[in-house]
């Protein structure tokens, strides 16, 4: 029983461990985050308590410390630094192995960061700082019992000091800044009331400000904060009550006051933005309307926090597979249920049956949904590896990341992290100049590489550029030859610049002179062609010399469920993934033997393209039919026709992976099965593309 | 302060708070009645506390009132873009001086 709840354990401070490298690195972009440093400490917080609960107790103590730090941090005691981020970064590492690593040695480091902490923290009091336990702990724990008591609230503060506030010496944005300590605070200064230039007395205040606070320290806390002025400063301070909805505009400006119920729903029935009349009709002033959108938006805000903290819930990743499977298996079932009410046609059934199929596709699409993970988290991994290899190589580069949000199958992300990992370690190491060799170029002295992805059909592309040396033509052409993956006959000048790049892609291929502990041992972009490839996705490479490279990775979505098309040769079915098929055209065999004599080409849509005729590759016995017909799909975006006897139509496809036994056919990535138990084999377009390709280079050049 | 055809220039530097604000007052005063058109360069500007805030809103008004040209120009420092958006003056950080005078003009229309 205690196993399982330490497993637990180990889960959640994982996933913390993980967070707390993204703020870490955030707060070193951004080191005055109040925010950042309350979530970092909370996070070590968390690890504390439950470590010491579950009797991982060297993990607590060491934990401790690292709180200790991020306290005094919060409170200002000491400042945000590199030495301090550098360490927690590696506190957190040390942190992580003792985790997964129960055995591993990793005294000496611990040692040393105990070392770095104190003297941190020592820094500013010159005292030890640790011998403050139990009192620190009773505070927190009444601070924990207020909070149950007073619960979570969100105040609406009206904040309007009177003139004489300046000249009292008393700086309004420092009580803001109080504020801002009790917990999430939205903030809008109202300016209407300044008056001209010409009648201004500048060292009055005639400022106000409309605040929106969410904390669990109550109301006194915040009467607390504008104690000193209570005689200088108009103060309202109003619970906003609990809603599940998100008020209107309207309902704020009543609440508020300044428009009366009866106006907001005349008004209301005109069509136009509530704001824009209310200014016009003088019911409101434009501050009144920015200060309620202010509020809006952070009832917004905090109601998507507790969105997220409350609704979600933690399911092993096997038994989402098995309700995949399951969904699988319901798919086939129903094609097979609409296979037999077609044949029926019998009424009250095939009403049934479309309604089946109606909410098997829903649930298809539902269960896949929940697989899908945002590609943020994949993302983030990558800032703390760019951040070490760049200060390892002496190098400044920035990471900036976009499309974080795109959702992919969960499988499928996590055979991503290897290749990008590759891709990434590239363009720091060969891709990104030094500093000096940049600002010599006129470039800035930092590099910078990007990271985004989108949606894209039924793909999602991923692209990786940096603004660095870019490819140098003349030195993959030089060592592909040099490799013999290229034969010196064939000038460089005829190799378009897509060929040279895909050389990038040969095993053993590296262009940089000095192999580093970074990259440059030959393996590496194979290895990234190879894993791609395997998820049934391309490779694209873009990159111009002096300003940079872009590679693209098409991925499919999901790697479950396809929609195919169902087309037949001989008495054998086939499936082509849909979403490569471009069309399909209709062919006399006669007229395509004639064309045979020379070369396997047909004109689609204006444009020449090859084709393979299935039935000769996979070598399918019986009569060829008078008329055929091609299937034109986009390969490795380039076209190819197959040719099939019969294209049958669209069709659901639960893709099975193949056994062993057919591991070595080529150009079938897996097998179906289909409503009457019929088999039928998923074609692996991209394989038999390069087929047809290496058909026709064997027809142009004979032995 | 630079002069050219009747723009006049100021510059503004540091981290400015209540105690420049009445030299800073007397600046903008001179500046508006000497010509219809000023630029203020806050590129220079680490900070800046409400009370020179509340001198800019003000020059805005001015400007407005006499129909004069007030406006802002230079970029934004990054530790000013922050304070503006943390204390409520800025809805989202903008770089350029002449966005956050946009930003500020479009949060003020009609109550200028």
């Amino acid at each position: 029983m205690i196993d399982k709840f330490k497993e637990a354990f180990k889960e959640e401070a994982a996933e913390l461990l993980g967070t707390l490298e993204d703020q870490l690195l955030a707060l070193e972009q951004d080191p005055n985050n109040h925010e950042t440093i309350s979530a970092i400490f909370r996070a070590m917080h968390t690890i504390k308590g439950s470590a010491a609960m579950f009797g991982f107790d060297e993990i607590s103590r060491f934990t401790h410390q690292v709180e200790n730090v991020f306290d005094m941090l919060r409170n200002g005691l000491i400042p945000v630094s590199k030495t301090l981020i550098d360490a927690t970064l590696r506190a957190r590492d040390v942190i992580n192995t003792m985790l997964t690593e129960p055995d591993a040695d990793i005294m000496q480091e611990m040692i040393l960061l105990d070392k770095e902490f104190n003297s941190l923290a020592n820094a500013e009091k010159g005292s030890a700082p640790i011998e403050q336990g139990p009192t620190g702990e009773s505070q927190e724990k009444d601070r924990e019992q207020n909070a149950k008591t007073e619960g979570l609230l969100t105040y609406r503060i009206h904040f309007a000091p009177k003139p004489e506030l300046f000249k009292n010496g008393t700086n309004p944005l420092r009580l803001i800044d109080e504020l801002y300590e009790l917990g999430p605070l939205s903030v809008i200064a109202l300016k209407q009331s300044i008056p001209l230039l010409s009648t201004l007395d500048p060292e009055s205040c005639f400022l106000a400000w409309d605040l929106n606070l969410t904390t669990d320290k109550g109301i006194d806390a915040i009467k607390d904060v504008f104690i000193f002025v209570e005689d200088l400063a108009r103060i309202e301070i109003q619970p906003i009550e609990q809603v599940d909805e998100v008020k209107r505009i309207g309902e704020i400006l009543v609440d508020r006051g300044i428009a009366s119920p009866e106006v907001i729903e005349h008004i209301e029935q005109d069509k136009r933005k509530i704001g824009e009349l209310l200014v016009e009709k003088k019911i409101a002033n434009p501050e009144d309307i920015q200060s309620a959108l202010v509020e809006q938006e952070h009832v917004k805000q905090l109601k998507e926090r507790q969105d997220i903290s409350s609704s979600t819930i933690r399911v092993p990743s096997n038994r989402l597979d098995a309700l995949v499977d399951l969904v699988g298996e319901l798919v086939t079932l129903q094609a097979r249920l609409a296979r037999t009410s077609a044949s029926l046609q019998e009424g009250g059934l095939t009403a049934i049956s479309e309604q089946f199929e109606r909410l098997v596709a829903q649930l298809r699409d539902t269960t896949m949904g929940i697989r899908m993970l945002p590609i943020g988290t994949t993302f983030n991994r990558f800032r703390r590896l760019v951040r070490d290899l760049s200060s390892e190589l002496g190098k400044e580069i920035d990471l900036i990341t976009d499309g974080e949000e795109t959702e992919l199958d969960k499988t499928v992300i996590e055979k991503l992290t290897d290749p990008l990992v590759h891709i990434i370690r590239n363009s720091v190491d060969h891709g990104i100049e030094a500093p000096e060799e940049r600002e010599r170029k006129g470039k800035p002295r930092r590099g910078t590489i990007s990271l985004s992805a989108l949606h894209s059909g039924a793909y999602v592309l991923i692209r990786i550029s940096d603004d660095g040396a870019g490819m140098n033509r003349e030195r993959i052409y030089a060592k592909a030859v040099e490799k013999g993956l290229i034969s010196d006959t064939i000038p460089l000048a005829s190799l378009s610049d897509q060929d040279i790049f895909q050389l990038v892609f040969a095993p053993g291929f590296s262009t940089a002179t000095n192999v580093t502990s970074v990259s440059g041992r030959g393996v590496g972009m194979d290895v990234v062609k190879r894993q791609i490839d395997s998820l049934g996705g391309s490779v694209l490479v873009e990159s111009s010399p002096g300003k940079g490279t872009n590679i693209t990775l098409k991925i499919p979505l999901t790697l479950a469920i396809i929609d195919g098309l169902l087309v037949r040769i001989g008495n054998e079915l086939y499936v082509i993934p849909l979403s490569v098929v471009d069309g399909c055209v209709e062919i006399k065999r006669d007229e395509l033997q004639l064309m045979q004599k020379s070369r396997s080409l047909l004109t689609y849509r204006q444009r020449v393209l090859p084709y393979v005729a299935l039935r000769d590759l996979f070598k399918v016995p019986g009569a060829v039919p008078a008329i055929e017909q091609i299937v034109v799909v986009n390969a490795m975006d380039s076209p190819v026709g197959f040719v099939v006897d019969q294209v049958i139509g669209d069709y659901q496809t639960v893709i099975k992976p193949l056994g062993i036994l057919f591991k070595k056919n080529d150009g079938i990535s897996g097998a179906t099965i289909l409503g009457d138990g019929t088999v039928a084999l998923i074609v692996d377009v991209n394989r038999l593309a390069s087929l047809a390709q290496l058909q026709e280079a064997r027809k142009v050049q004979p032995n | 302060m630079t002069k050219a055809q009747n723009t006049l220039i100021l510059e503004w530097k540091g981290n400015l708070t209540i105690e420049q604000a009445s030299p800073l007052y007397k600046e903008l005063l001179d500046a508006f009645s000497e010509t219809a058109s000023i630029y203020l360069d806050i590129s220079k500007v680490t900070d800046m506390d409400s009370s020179i805030i509340q001198l800019i809103c003000s020059a805005f008004k001015e400007a407005h009132a006499q129909g004069k040209e007030f406006h802002l120009t230079g970029t934004v420092q990054t530790q000013l873009q922050t304070s503006l958006v943390r204390y409520g003056f800025l809805l989202r950080a903008e770089s350029s001086g002449e966005a956050l005078e946009k930003q500020w003009c479009i949060q003020n229309q009609g109550a200028l």
